[in-house]
């Protein structure tokens, strides 16, 4: 699975930033079949986390009526410097992670 | 084309008026108009086929048709007249344009050549004189044209070369150089309202007897020209 | 919106201050046409043709109509801009030249910048409003070209003047919107400007979809036609523009330096179906009549309409458009409307002699379209069958616009209007060329109508002369309803068809008279 996130780098501190998060990803239903009629075996991403400094601050249970490769967009107030890790895990146990650093002036 | 119309609402013109000169000579010699020979095949049949038995030629109106006819209790035009004659003689009947009736209908409306036009009146042919006008001036086909349209608001203007007539009977039987021959009132009907694209009526019908006799009145006073030749 | 109620409001207190021309007959309902598009010129046209009675008025501010459909050959250099440009004269509608403002559904009138016009049933082909305020800063100077017009000149202009390697970006909006492969045209034909022109240039879509249609063929041509020129970046790979600077177009994930930008944002319909969206941006309409469902009397038809599965395109608001006239015909006389049957074929071009298309079917099933039958072009076709269907493109173009606008050949035209079995004109009015023994003087000569009358009033008297003038004799060759005992063969149907009029007013328009 190949994943973005885009959050700024350094922010002045109590400052709420923006993130967003973006995930290859088919989701498929298990409804769906292919060009010859056979059923596609559902595949989706179940979780999605993610920490800042160590503490979880969101997440969120994913389900077949999710989109294509899902975005997410959501807000987090910067407090501390530290490593902000975005966690994705589908219904095989298939997993991505990515880490970035947020800097609090 | 103001003096026209004058002249279509003051007195009638004969096709002849719109004919060129080449026609209007050909017309006026009997040893020229190719009409005279049915004229004299229907002096020949007024002996052969025996109407001699009953009628005396110097009686007989011919112009006087279409008329009232009380038995059927509806007009009956000249052809119609003759037919009749042929039913109770046991004879077959002859269509309108049938060779033999065409020329025994020029051969008596000939004798009636250049005589006034004056039909006669009469109270119970009046219902059937309204339908004919009736039909006269109702706009009828694809190309939704009346007569009138034609013969009375257009007549004298020309149609690609060719001028409009007034559309007068008083030349039927008439002598069609584009047909090559003789040819009824009906058959002319029919032309036309082909011509419009519209359904045509058959020859013989309460339609186009009615229709004959309102044009006779239409062209009271006009010479009879039978058998004429036109265009 | 409160713009619109104001001037609603100020329109109730100018009565009388009507603006469409000529008589309002009792037996001659008025339908009104706002937008002379492929939606609003084809159901004027058609209106006229299923019922000549009815009097149609067709509104749009301009005289001439610059088409979407080939718009991208302009801008790649490929065709001049009059080569997509209609008049809008040959409609045979009155065409009142106004910016409709409002509709009153209430009181049945459309307000015009110039004034009302009333109207028995209404059809609005407004098109498409583009929405900006969801990207920060545009327009920001960047060009959408997406509605024909001044714009794919200017585009086409800057294409030719980008630095020599250059990046040409399009930013693509997410679905629903006007012509879905446009931008995948648009960029196979810049391109195919590009290598010809600056080599060493690139064409980048930045795309806020994952998927588009037709892909696999957009992308077959690319890979064949133009290889590592075309970057297409999906939602996935860079989220979608979210805002533009100058040089810069901004996704949710990256920054792009761009040279030359083509900003497609987002659509809704256009302003003046607004009051019939119900908030949603797109209009729903009943599609057995097109009739909106909020606004009895109200029918909208084209771009402004949600129609699913029914693409955003000419062909589809062409289709709708005579599907809602004759509803609209039948509704008028009180008659049930007929079910609709349509069809649409988007031709694409990703070269100008490599076309492929994507056709559907739709009728109509418990109140919803529904597709019935598709079809696409075959990925891996040999070059021979794209050539064609780039021909067929242009085929397509030439039909759809003949049938939307009416503008004839005229050269057909002289053979329509000669021909002793189909206009035969002569038998009653002159014609250059003819000596006074072939043509009749019952009407008019034309040897100069074209420099005495204007196409409308030409065409208008082709079909029906009595509508301008009752008492005259000459045929209606464009009717075949209140006609009498007309002969089998004949029936049901006119003298002569659109298309022979269309034509024969082409030809009449170029009769000048002189010498």
């Amino acid at each position: 699975m190949r994943a973005r996130v885009n959050l700024p780098r350094t922010v002045r501190a109590g400052e709420v930033v923006t993130v967003k998060t973006l995930v290859a990803h088919p989701m498929e239903t298990g409804y769906g079949r292919d060009v010859r009629g056979v059923v596609i075996p559902r595949h989706i991403i179940t979780d999605f986390t993610c920490t800042y400094a160590g503490r979880q601050v969101f997440r969120a249970a994913f389900h077949p009526a999710v989109a294509a490769n899902p975005f997410l967009e959501f807000h987090l107030r910067a407090t501390v410097s530290g490593p902000v890790t975005f966690h994705w895990r589908t219904d095989r146990g298939e997993e991505t992670t990515v880490e970035r650093t947020i800097e609090v002036t | 084309m103001t003096a026209l119309l004058v002249l279509v609402l003051v007195a009638p013109l004969s096709g002849s008026e719109f004919l060129n000169p080449e026609t209007r000579a050909l017309q006026d010699d009997p040893f020229e108009n190719p009409g005279y020979l049915w004229v004299d095949r229907g002096a020949a049949l007024w002996s052969e086929a025996g109407c001699e038995r009953c009628h005396a030629l110097s009686e007989v109106a011919a112009s006087d048709f279409p008329r009232y006819d009380a038995t059927s209790a509806a007009l009956i035009d000249l052809s119609g007249r003759v037919n009749r004659c042929r039913s109770l003689d046991g004879a077959p009947t002859w269509d309108h344009d049938d060779e033999p009736l065409l020329a025994l209908t020029a051969f008596l409306l000939n004798r009636d050549r250049g005589a006034a036009i004056e039909p006669v009146s009469d109270p119970r042919a009046e219902p059937f004189r309204e339908a004919g006008e009736t039909f006269y001036r109702r706009r009828r086909g694809q190309l939704d044209l009346s007569c009138s349209n034609c013969h009375d608001t257009l007549a004298g203007m020309r149609l690609r070369g060719e001028r409009i007539s007034q559309g007068h009977t008083n030349g039927f039987p008439t002598y069609r150089l584009l047909w090559g021959t003789l040819a009824s009132t009906h058959r002319m009907f029919r032309w036309c309202n082909e011509a419009v694209r519209s359904e045509p009526y058959p020859v013989g019908s309460p339609e186009y007897v009615n229709l004959e006799y309102f044009l006779r009145h239409r062209g009271q006073g006009l010479l009879i020209e039978t058998p004429a030749v036109r265009r | 919106m409160t713009t619109r109620r104001r001037l609603l409001a100020a329109a109730a207190g100018a009565a009388g201050a009507a603006v469409a021309p000529g008589v309002i007959g009792a037996a001659r309902p008025r339908v009104v046409v706002v937008g002379g598009g492929f939606g609003g010129a084809t159901c004027a046209r058609y209106l006229n043709a299923y019922d000549p009675d009815v009097r149609v008025t067709l509104i749009d501010p301009a005289a001439r109509y610059v088409t979407c459909p080939m718009s991208n050959r302009v801008v790649a250099g490929q065709l001049p801009p009059e080569a997509i440009t209609f008049p809008l004269d040959h409609v045979g509608s009155d065409h009142v030249t106004a910016l409709a403002v409002a509709v009153d559904a209430e009181k049945r009138l459309v307000v015009t910048a110039e004034g009302i016009v009333p109207y028995d049933r209404a059809v609005l082909a407004p098109g498409i409003e583009l929405v900006h305020d969801a990207i920060d800063g545009a327009p920001g100077g960047f060009l959408h070209a997406w509605r024909g017009g001044a714009q794919a000149v200017a585009l086409r202009n800057a294409i030719r003047d980008m630095r020599p390697g250059g990046v040409f970006a399009i930013a693509a909006p997410d679905n629903p919107y006007r012509c879905p492969p446009g931008p995948y045209e648009r960029a196979s034909l810049v391109a195919e400007y590009l290598r010809e022109h600056n080599p060493r240039a690139k064409v980048l879509i930045l795309d806020a979809k994952d998927a588009f249609t037709k892909q696999p063929l957009f992308e077959e041509a690319w890979r064949i036609r133009y290889p590592g020129m075309i970057e297409w970046l999906p939602r996935r790979e860079s989220g979608t523009v979210i805002a533009v600077r100058d040089g810069v177009f901004i996704t949710d994930f990256d920054e792009h330096a761009i040279d030359v930008g083509n900003l497609v944002p987002p659509q809704r319909a256009a302003d003046i179906a607004r009051d019939f969206d119900e908030g949603r941006g797109w209009c729903s309409v009943d599609p057995m009549t097109f009739e909106s469902r909020v606004a009895p009397g109200v029918h909208i038809v084209g771009d402004a309409i949600e129609a699913t599965p029914m693409p955003k395109s000419a062909f589809a608001a062409n289709n709708q458009a005579k599907a809602c006239a004759a509803a609209v015909v039948a509704l008028l006389r009180d008659r049930p409307p007929p079910a609709p049957f349509m069809m649409n074929t988007c031709y694409s071009l990703a070269g100008s002699d490599y076309g492929f298309s994507i056709s559907g079917v739709y009728d109509v099933e418990q109140g919803a379209i529904r597709g019935r039958a598709a079809g696409q072009s075959p990925v891996g076709a040999p070059p021979g069958v794209r050539a064609r269907e780039a021909l067929y493109a242009a085929d397509w173009y030439h039909a759809i616009t003949r049938d939307a606008f009416g503008v004839g050949d005229p050269e057909r035209g002289r053979q329509v209007v000669v021909a002793r079995e189909r206009g035969d004109c002569a038998i009653c009015h002159e014609l250059p060329g003819l000596d006074e023994t072939s043509h009749g003087n019952v009407g008019p000569s034309l040897t100069d109508v074209g420099a005495r009358l204007d196409a409308r009033t030409i065409r208008q008297r082709i079909v029906d002369p009595r509508r301008d003038n009752p008492e005259s004799v000459m045929p209606a060759y464009g009717r075949s309803t209140g006609l009498h005992r007309v002969a089998q063969g004949f029936r049901d149907r006119s003298v002569l068809g659109r298309t022979d009029i269309d034509d024969a007013t082409a030809y009449l328009m170029g009769l000048k008279g002189s010498g």
